[in-house]
């Protein structure tokens, strides 16, 4: 094994966490881990030492996800503006300590994959908003209004105790 | 009275909001709690997130996912309820000639795990701490902690640091010993882990003492080593 192999070995925990918020199930989280860790090994040359494998990965994971929903014929694509019409609910610290995984993956579903993908970026993964907009290929501006809504939306389901949209 | 979008109270919220606004923010905060509280969803989002995320980065890697690494993998020897850890220690025995690994991700109780320092935390962390000095952020559940142990530079001129690292949470407890390199762009980032039991001891006299044995930067060729002194004056000056 090389440092390559090594260094993507280390990253297997955070790339599990990254794919379980594209799949929104642990299996196919891994499953995905699985095939970009695999595509990485096959595209290794692609990687330019010095530059962040993180990165790297998480793109390569976000691409695969995509390509999977594509080919399957899902639309996964939810309607933006279906995000504006939740009613705002009242959010206490209890609601929030009393979230389990399950229930922010149900409110997670409801937002469309490049939101998904930002929010885990940068809340979880500490990304900067600019190395969020590399990732995706799209303006920091864009990275910000995608980000700034999803939080909102998730604001207003995860007040709601059913997480139902009305 | 000045009206702030929620993309600008979100940009506070992340630490990405520009000086003058951040300023703006934080004297209007002090008396506007419809504010405060349009604040807090996006402080709020981000806890969950990663209370729920950080959960799933603590498990154990299941074994399947080691399977894209095949070729390297020696056939593990398992034991009954010991599976994921034996074919890990067979890995790390395979892979130590060729990079020194944490030995606390691969032979680490259930309760340690290894999760690397955010690139953001490592640069925070290392563009301005002083090697012994403890660089601390205290988390939701917990906090970070990184200690820089020694400063090098490399043959490109570019630096490098070796630090370890702790991120104690509720139940978890993730160390990292490894090494990191500053880039052109002043981030620092992850180069190598290395094994816990490389971690140097300091001296008497606070020098330096290698973990017998192990050259923590001997992957990355020829190093210069800087004292003290000229760390300081690194640090001070934006590592120029």
């Amino acid at each position: 094994m090389d440092a390559f192999e090594a260094e993507l070995i280390g990253l297997l925990p955070r790339l599990r966490a990254f794919a379980l918020g594209l799949a929104l199930d642990s299996a196919k989280a891994d499953d995905l881990v699985q095939a970009g860790c695999e595509r990485a090994l096959t595209h290794r040359s692609q990687w330019q030492t010095g530059t962040r494998l993180d990165s790297w990965m998480f793109r390569i994971l976000r691409n695969l996800w995509i390509d999977q929903v594509r080919s399957a014929g899902r639309r996964d694509e939810v309607d933006e503006s279906a995000l504006e019409e939740w009613p705002s609910m009242t959010w206490t610290s209890s609601t929030e300590a009393a979230l389990t995984l399950e229930q922010v993956m149900q409110h997670l579903a409801k937002l469309p994959v490049d939101m998904r993908t930002v929010l885990v970026a940068v809340c979880v993964e500490d990304l900067s908003y600019k190395e969020a907009a590399e990732l995706l290929d799209v303006p920091i501006g864009t990275v910000m209004s995608r980000l700034a809504r999803a939080r909102m939306a998730l604001h207003k389901m995860m007040g709601d105790p059913h997480g139902a949209i009305h | 009275m000045a009206q702030f979008t929620d993309e600008q109270l979100m940009a506070f919220a992340d630490g990405e909001a520009p000086g003058a606004l951040a300023q703006e923010l934080r004297d209007a905060l002090c008396g506007d709690a419809a504010l405060r509280a349009r604040l807090a969803i996006f402080e709020e989002s981000r806890r969950v997130l990663r209370r729920v995320f950080n959960a799933k980065r603590a498990e154990p890697v299941p074994d399947r996912l080691m399977a894209a690494f095949g070729s390297a993998v020696q056939p593990a020897p398992r034991a009954a309820g010991r599976g994921w850890r034996n074919s890990h220690l067979a890995l790390a025995a395979s892979a130590l000639a060729a990079v020194a690994l944490s030995v606390g991700y691969f032979a680490g109780d259930r309760s340690e795990s290894t999760l690397l320092p955010s690139a953001h935390f490592l640069t925070a962390a290392l563009e301005g701490t002083a090697s012994g000095d403890p660089f601390v952020e205290a988390r939701e559940a917990g906090r970070q902690e990184l200690v820089p142990i020694r400063t090098v530079r490399l043959q490109d001129g570019s630096w490098c640091r070796e630090f370890r690292f702790a991120e104690v949470l509720a139940r978890t407890v993730n160390k990292v010993h490894g090494l990191a390199c500053r880039g052109s762009q002043g981030g620092w980032s992850m180069r190598a882990l290395l094994p816990s039991s490389a971690l140097p001891r300091a001296g008497a006299d606070g020098a330096y003492r290698p973990a017998s044995g192990v050259d923590a930067f001997s992957d990355l060729g020829p190093t210069e080593s800087v004292d003290a002194a000229r760390e300081a004056t690194l640090i001070a000056n934006g590592w120029r």
